[in-house]
């Protein structure tokens, strides 16, 4: 879909939140201050479920108000049908089978029939409409796959009305699949996630409702929801939202309901292992009730997660902005299923083991609370623009693990070896660096591994990088103010980047290529609505404005690539870093320090032998990025050198009494996007024992591996 | 030879009596693995000698930097490190030679110089060529219902139990999959033992005995016989192995952060030998079992009458001069035997045996 920009959108939803001014109430599970809603909320949710635990079915009525707040008359709407995914024709078990995905590729000739899972709407109607049970049919707007039945169109028989609601009440029946993709089921352990019929978003103009591919995750508008759950008795449920009320049924069963506001999705966990481990923390908008529901089978999880969620709260309020939910809720789900490390709002899925001695269980824990800013409130369209979700939270878990466990030890840190998260995401980014750029869409990429290496492991190599050339303070202003602008919305990745223009040139970490705007007020993204949703502190002062988008090529996309820097010097590194895939790679090419007068004897004081000491530094890459490099003498002299890095190699020369010791490119050792480290440096007095202990280690595995092979005989 | 002597301990004084052959298998180890190294250690060398980035892995032992240069070799124009693992198949020809030399020297109690351990695999290379492909179709035999069982167990596991003890309930299967295999190696090891003393027996048309067949069966009457010696001992001795490999490599992994090499050096090389070690004391352990039921009653071993200079450890040749050099050296260890010293074989006559095999005959 073309990205246009949502110039109508804001100004037409000021009637609604002028509304929701006018009539405020305390708010349930968030701590929004005076109880306003925190944000524009489109849809609302009631859904009554009841789950058959044995058979892992679930039939509910499902009431869904949806308010038009597009500006335009609406004769349809879509739906997405996420269960209709597992099923061996959908696009999604396609993609996943040729190209990848998060599950194990399952032949198409077998789909294993516990993997099969489906959501069926056996009944809709709407008020005033009637019913329109067969006014649905389903739709593949991405690839026309006739078989693929992920997203369903209801065609209204006559037009929504802008500004009008239409409450529609679906009757469906879920049928969870053996997990295959962060829902379903595993041995006794349940998880309702993507569970029922939702609308797609009304973005930029049109619908946006993609299908279930291999590599996508969702996108949703904010809502309330108020959700019950009959259920057995004897277990323990996890839900999006605040729990609001428990009935014990005569029937062995409970009914357990639950609110959520200012939130997209709603989702819960069932088991029976479950022990609960409770805590709080005091956030800068009031006390957010952590909530872990770990499995008995992991006796220490409880305290780890809970553990790394109070310091993870702390570090996000601190370094992006508040929390503003009541509830944050951790499940730990069942070992070996494919439901761990998902994010929906309020609640989110960790990973663990009975064994962990890494971080690897806080790291999950962190990334998914990470994505309550960067998905659920900056809520960023994850078919398309997922390096700002999972990207912009790839680097925020760097941050924030770093902060928490140490730079180099924040994956594994102990005295005998160590790796630190940042290391980990850059080593990611370069196993498949250069096939597709971060603002691909997400079931555009070359495959599912070039997907994962790129919007995670290269999102976050690239901001860490730009955090380097605007310093540290610039780039957590930019995030903090990006988040503060934006949560409760849905920006682009322009958006993105020319918050953190806007912030770096007031810091003076960067130079405006276009003129001051002549008048304030006048940047036009959604964020415009915030009459409604800004808190107390005030945020960023309006945006520069800058040039509308670049032109497009002739596919039809913005050619950001080649347009020549515009709004600020940082164009260029978002050109190749962000649009483009260059690789940046410098290499320190030769180094040496040669007497001067070589004619002459060697003089007995060599300190009195003057040397022309040589400097080659080489650009291996196609990336071009201005480069210091820091010369050390053998008299202790330490000398900066700055080079654009436009040709292809330059050359220092010195004269001086001293030779060179080492010669090292980017010496604060901020550029990570370097492809090749090692070839940063120049030490002239070489060490080998890193190579021996490689070589130590390869040689007594090679023995190990000899003998063992041996025992055949 | 004792009547009934422990042959955990007998296993042990052959081993250190038939050293050499041990030293042998671990300068082979160590060789080849180091010259399969070397072309590696120049890509690590070329890589980070000269390099900062480097030295988080000089006093620390950082993850990512070890990663990175595998990302760094896999990029170089030489093509990463293909062939290195060259050093694994080339050790298991050397050993396939050695051991019929070793099993060979424990019954004869003949030195173990290299040239004895090479001809005595050369003489045996046939018979245990065959050994070991009954070993690897037995043991796939066995084994392969096994490993499927336990798939199915561990399917039952994985739908009750998780974690801790999933991981105890399958642990069982496995080791019950780790006893069969066990006494499956055993018996295979009592069949090259016995393929071997039957070797040197010479049949009534003067050839010696190269019937693998006929070793198959006493083989299994002494493992039957003598089981619950024999079992425990090699289980003990696998077990003392695996566990000087696995405290030596902990302790190694716990020394990665030290700006030194040679201490990790020492103490892996130390659980590697003890491996071989181990492996060597079993098979020497098991010689003594067999010598203290041999297949054939009080033997006419071809080394025993000894008429001149006959080369003892080459019954096929019995004519072939021992140098002189090797008869009387001094300081040499007592023989109870009192045969001349055995000199180095030369194997400048091919044996019948291997060149003139031919397999309508065999293994008759
Ligand atoms: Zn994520």
């Amino acid at each position: 879909m073309p990205r246009t920009r949502p110039l109508l959108v804001a100004a037409l939803l000021l009637p609604l939140t002028a509304h929701a001014q006018t009539t405020p109430q305390p708010s349930i599970a968030t701590n929004s201050p005076d109880g306003k809603p925190l944000s524009t909320r489109v849809v609302a949710y009631n859904i009554d479920a009841k789950l058959d635990t044995d058979k892992k079915t679930l039939d509910a009525i499902e009431t869904l108000t949806y308010k038009n707040l597009t500006g335009h008359p609406l004769t349809s709407i879509p739906f997405h049908l996420y269960l209709n995914a597992f099923r061996p024709r959908s696009t999604f078990t396609k993609e996943t089978h040729f190209t990848g995905g998060v599950l194990d590729p399952e032949d198409d000739k077998n789909y294993p029939s516990e993997k099969l899972g489906s959501i069926t709407i056996s009944h809709i109607e709407a008020d005033g409409y009637g019913d329109l049970t067969s006014a649905m049919h389903f739709i593949a707007p991405d690839d026309n796959n006739a078989e693929d039945h992920t997203v369903t169109e209801i065609t209204l028989p006559h037009p929504l009305a802008p500004n009008d609601a239409i409450t529609f009440r679906f009757a469906f029946h879920d049928v969870f699949p053996l997990s295959v993709a962060r829902n379903g089921y595993k041995r006794d352990f349940i998880m309702g996630g993507q569970w029922y019929p939702k609308p797609g978003v009304f973005w930029h103009g049109a619908w946006n409702c993609h299908q279930y591919h291999s590599s996508t995750e969702f996108f949703s508008d904010f809502a309330t929801f108020r959700v019950s759950l009959t259920l057995p008795r004897r277990y323990v449920v996890g839900a999006s939202g605040v729990p609001i009320g428990e009935v014990t049924n005569s029937d062995n069963t409970k009914t357990l309901s639950f609110y959520g506001e200012d939130i997209g999705d709603f989702a819960w966990a069932a088991s029976p292992n479950f022990t609960i481990t409770d805590g709080t923390y005091l956030s800068s908008l009031g006390p957010v009730k952590i909530h872990v529901l770990a499995l008995a089978a992991h006796p220490k999880a409880g305290a780890r997660y809970l553990n790394v969620m109070q310091k993870t709260l702390a570090q996000y309020d601190h370094r992006y902005g508040p929390y503003p939910y009541k509830i944050i809720t951790v499940i730990d789900p069942e070992p070996d299923s494919e439901m761990g490390g998902m994010e929906y709002p309020t609640l989110f899925t960790g990973e663990t083991s009975w064994y962990d001695p890494t971080y690897l269980t806080e790291q999950a824990a962190e990334h998914e609370f990470g994505h309550q800013y960067w998905y659920g409130m900056v809520a960023t369209n994850e078919f398309e623009d997922a390096w700002l979700d999972e990207g912009i939270n790839s680097y925020t878990e760097v941050k924030v693990m770093a902060a928490i466990f140490g730079q180099n030890t924040s994956v594994f840190g102990r005295s005998y070896a160590n790796i630190g998260d940042t290391d980990l995401r850059r080593y990611d980014y370069f196993i498949e660096p250069d096939f597709d750029p971060v603002t691909r869409w997400a079931f555009k990429f070359r495959n599912f591994y070039s997907y994962g290496v790129i919007t995670y492991g290269k999102s976050a190599t690239l901001l860490t990088t730009l955090e380097g050339i605007i310093g540290r303070d610039t780039m957590d202003e930019a995030l903090r103010t990006y988040f503060m602008r934006y949560r409760f919305t849905h920006p682009t990745t322009e958006d993105f980047l020319r918050t953190i223009e806007e912030v770096a040139i007031a810091d003076g970490k960067a130079i405006s290529t276009v003129p001051p705007p002549p008048t304030h007020g006048q940047h036009s993204t959604i964020s415009d609505q915030s009459t409604a949703t800004s808190f107390n502190e005030a945020d960023a002062s309006p945006a520069l404005v800058f040039p509308s988008s670049p032109p497009l090529t002739s596919t039809g996309y913005p050619d950001y690539a080649t347009t020549p820097a515009t709004n600020s010097s940082l164009r260029s590194f978002f050109n190749q870093a962000v649009y483009g895939t260059q690789i940046l790679d410098y290499s320190v090419d030769q180094v040496s320090s040669d007497p001067a007068q070589w004619w002459l004897p060697e003089p007995k004081d060599k300190k009195q032998v003057q040397y022309l000491s040589s400097v080659y530094l080489h650009r291996k890459g196609d990336f071009v990025l201005p480069v210091t490099a820091e010369i050390v003498f053998d008299d202790g002299t330490r000398l900066r050198e700055r080079w654009d890095g436009l040709d292809r190699w330059t050359k220092f020369t010195y004269t001086r009494n001293a030779k060179i010791l080492s010669v090292e490119i980017d010496p604060d050792h901020t550029i990570l996007l370097d492809k090749d480290l090692f070839n940063n440096s120049y030490v002239t007095t070489p060490n080998n024992i890193p190579a021996r202990k490689l070589s130590n280690i390869w040689l007594s595995f090679q023995q190990l591996l000899a003998q063992l092979s041996t025992w055949i005989v | 030879m004792p009547e009934r002597s422990n042959i955990f301990l007998h296993g042990f004084f052959l081993t250190l009596r038939c050293f050499p052959a041990l030293i042998w298998a671990y300068i082979f180890n160590l060789g080849l693995a180091l010259i399969f190294s070397i072309r590696l250690h120049a890509q690590f060398s070329s890589i980070m000698d000269h390099s900062l980035a480097a030295q988080r892995l000089t006093s620390g032992f950082d993850l990512s930097t070890l990663a990175n240069t595998f990302l760094r070799l896999q990029d170089g124009p030489s093509g990463g490190n293909a062939g290195a693992f060259t050093s694994v198949p080339l050790y298991l020809l050397v050993y396939f030679f050695l051991v019929p030399g070793t099993l060979f020297c424990y019954q004869t109690k003949s030195p173990a110089h290299l040239s004895t351990l090479f001809h005595q695999g050369l003489l045996h290379f046939w018979r245990f060529f065959r050994i070991t492909l009954l070993t690897i179709l037995v043991s796939a035999l066995i084994l392969g219902p096994l490993v499927f069982i336990q798939g199915k167990w561990a399917d039952q596991v994985d739908k009750h139990a998780v974690e801790l003890h999933a991981f105890f309930a399958t642990l069982v299967g496995y080791v019950i999959i780790f006893l069969v295999a066990s006494i499956l190696r055993l018996y295979f090891d009592l069949v090259e033992v016995y393929t071997v003393q039957l070797g040197l027996h010479l049949r009534h048309n003067g050839k010696p005995d190269r019937r693998v067949r006929r070793a198959l069966a006493p083989a299994w009457r002494t493992l039957r016989a003598h089981f619950s010696q024999a079992w425990p001992v090699f289980l003990f001795l696998t077990i003392l192995g695996a566990s000087a490999v696995v405290l030596t490599a902990r302790a190694s992994m716990h020394m990665l952060a030290q700006p030194r090499v040679w201490p990790t050096f020492l103490l892996a090389q130390f659980g590697l030998f003890v491996l071989l070690f181990t492996r060597f004391w079993q098979r020497a352990a098991e010689t003594s079992l067999a010598l203290q039921n041999p297949t054939f009653t009080p033997s006419p071993l071809p080394i025993l009458p000894v008429v001149g200079k006959v080369n003892p450890i080459d019954p096929l040749h019995p004519n072939h001069p021992v140098p002189a050099h090797q008869i009387s050296l001094p300081g040499q260890p007592f023989d109870p035997i009192p045969n001349p010293e055995p000199a180095s074989p030369s194997l400048d006559e091919p044996d019948p045996g291997v060149f003139h095999h031919n397999p309508a005959k065999s293994p008759q």
